[in-house]
C-alpha cells in the first residue's frame, strides 16, 4: 500500500465539509476510518451478526471465532507473550480505570505512592485520584523541562520506598514528547515498581513491542488507531491479570454462580463482563490489517517528515508559538497565537475546512504549568500530507489578518 | 452577517475598546466559568 495515496482509502475525504475539502488535523483526538473497517462493520451487521461466547449456533460460533481472531491479531501486532494478555474494554479510559481500580483493591496500601507526570491526560490521572480518598495514597507528578519532555531523572528523584506504581503516557497529546518507556521500566522494575502506560497516542504512531518495553500494563484506544469507537484494549502481563480481582461483574466473566459463592472465569473472560463491543472488535481486525499493510516503519518515516515540515512552517510564522520542543517527537503540534484565543483560532480555521482541536486537551495540569488557559492543536494521521500543513498555515494567516496581527 | 463580519465588526471592536473594564466592587451575584474542552 502506497502511503502517498493513502487518503483515498478513507471515504470521508471524498466529502465536502461545508463546501471545503477536509483538512483533518485532529487525529490525536480521533482518527478517520478506512473503508475496509467501515465495510466490515456493515458486513458483520448485515450478514454475520450474532453475540459471541454464548450460543452454539452457526452464527454465534463464527462470530466468536472472528472476535477471538482480533485478539490474536492484536497479540501479534503488539508482540504480547500470550493471547490472554489482551483484554477488550470500552476504551483506553476504561482500561486505565480497570488497572487503577483493581490495583487499588488488591495491591496498594495506605500511604503508598504513585508517580505520574505533568503530561498525563486526565484519563491517566483521575482514576488514580480516586485512590487518594479510598486508599489514602499519595500522587507525585514528575515535572517537565522547558522542551515539554519528562527527563528520566525527574521521575527517578520522586521514587521512594513507598512508590508502588509509575503511570505514564507513551506520547504526549500536547507536546508530542515520546517517553523512554523501556528505560523507565528498567529503573522501575529494579525497585519492584509497576509500570502502567497510557498508550493512546503511542499505539497509532509507534512500533509496539510489549515484550521489549516490558511494562506491566499498556492501554490502547482503538478509535485513534483507525478503528471503531467504543473500543479499547488493555494489555496486562498475565501474572497481574491472574492475580488481580475482576473489575466489573456480570454475564460472561464467571465460572460458577451459586447463592452463597461465585467463582470467576479464566482470562480473558474474567475482565470482559457483559456483551462486549462485538462489531467493533471484529472490525478492528481490519484496522490492524490496514496498519500492517502500510508497515509501521513507513508510517513512522512519513509522520516524522510531515511533522518536521509542519514544525518548520509554523516556526517561520510570526506570532505562532509552538508548545514544547522535544527531541523525540510524535505527530502533535500544539500552539498558541499571541492575542487570539485558541477557540477563535479553531473556529476561524474551521471556515476553511481545517479541523483542529482547541482547549486543554484533557491536560489541565500541563496547561496550568505552562500558564495558558488553552492551546490550539494540529495532530496528524497516516493520511495527512504537506498540503494539509500549507493550508493550515494559510488559514492561520487569515486568522491573524482578522485579528490585525503581523 | 457571516462569521467573519461578526468577528471583525463586533467582537474585535469591543476587544480593542473594552467598555466598563474594571474590577467591580459592589455586586449581588457572581459566577465562575470553566472550560471543559
Amino acid at each position: 500500500m502506497n502511503i502517498d495515496n493513502i487518503k483515498k482509502e478513507f471515504p470521508i475525504f471524498d466529502e465536502k465539509i461545508q463546501n471545503n475539502d477536509l483538512v483533518y488535523l485532529d487525529s490525536a483526538n480521533s482518527s478517520q476510518k478506512p473503508k475496509i473497517v467501515i465495510d466490515k462493520i456493515n458486513e458483520f451487521y448485515t450478514k454475520q451478526f450474532s453475540n459471541v461466547g454464548r450460543s452454539v449456533h452457526y452464527l454465534a460460533v463464527a462470530a466468536t471465532n472472528m472476535y477471538e481472531n482480533t485478539r490474536s491479531s492484536v497479540q501479534k501486532y503488539i508482540n504480547a507473550k500470550d493471547k490472554n494478555e489482551i483484554v477488550f474494554t470500552k476504551g483506553a479510559t476504561e482500561a486505565l480505570n480497570l488497572v487503577a481500580n483493581t490495583l487499588g483493591q488488591k495491591y496498594l496500601e495506605e500511604g503508598d505512592e504513585i508517580i505520574l507526570t505533568e503530561l498525563e491526560h486526565h484519563s491517566n490521572y483521575v482514576p488514580w485520584h480516586y485512590l487518594r480518598k479510598s486508599k489514602n495514597i499519595k500522587i507525585n507528578f514528575a515535572e517537565i523541562n522547558d522542551d515539554g519532555e519528562v527527563p528520566i531523572e525527574n521521575i527517578e528523584k520522586l521514587i521512594t520506598s513507598k512508590t508502588k506504581i509509575i503511570a505514564i503516557n507513551h506520547l504526549s497529546n500536547v507536546t508530542g514528547a515520546i517517553l523512554p518507556i523501556k528505560e523507565i521500566t528498567e529503573i522501575a522494575h529494579s525497585k519492584g515498581i509497576i509500570v502502567v502506560v497510557d498508550g493512546c497516542q503511542g499505539a497509532p504512531h509507534l512500533k509496539l513491542d510489549m515484550q521489549d518495553l516490558d511494562c506491566d500494563f499498556y492501554a490502547i484506544s482503538c478509535h485513534k488507531m483507525y478503528g471503531p469507537t467504543g473500543l479499547g484494549i488493555l494489555y496486562g502481563k498475565k501474572k497481574w491479570l491472574e492475580e488481580l480481582p475482576p473489575y466489573q461483574g456480570g454475564g460472561g466473566m464467571i465460572k460458577e454462580v451459586k447463592k452463597d459463592r461465585i467463582t470467576y472465569g479464566d482470562l480473558p473472560n474474567k475482565y470482559e463482563a457483559g456483551t462486549m463491543a462485538t462489531a467493533q472488535v471484529i472490525a478492528f481486525d481490519q484496522s490492524i490489517k490496514f496498519l500492517e499493510n502500510i508497515g509501521i516503519e513507513n508510517i513512522i518515516n512519513h509522520e516524522k517528515e510531515l511533522i518536521a515540515y509542519g514544525q518548520d512552517i509554523l516556526r517561520k510564522n510570526n506570532s505562532v508559538k509552538l508548545i514544547g520542543n522535544p527531541k523525540n517527537k510524535g505527530g502533535v503540534l500544539a500552539f498558541t497565537i499571541e492575542g487570539v484565543h485558541p477557540h477563535d483560532i479553531a473556529t476561524i480555521l474551521d471556515e476553511d475546512g481545517v479541523a483542529i482541536r482547541a482547549g486543554h486537551h484533557c491536560c489541565q495540569i500541563l496547561h496550568d504549568k505552562l500558564e495558558i488557559p488553552a492551546s490550539a492543536r494540529a495532530s496528524i494521521g497516516v493520511y495527512n500530507t504537506k498540503d494539509d500543513f500549507d493550508q493550515l498555515n494559510e488559514s492561520i494567516n487569515k486568522c491573524k489578518k482578522i485579528f490585525d496581527l503581523k | 452577517m457571516n462569521l467573519k463580519e461578526l468577528y471583525q465588526e463586533i467582537i474585535l471592536e469591543h476587544g480593542k475598546n473594552p467598555r466598563n473594564l474594571r474590577k467591580t466592587e459592589n455586586f449581588n451575584k457572581d459566577a465562575q466559568g470553566k472550560n471543559p474542552l
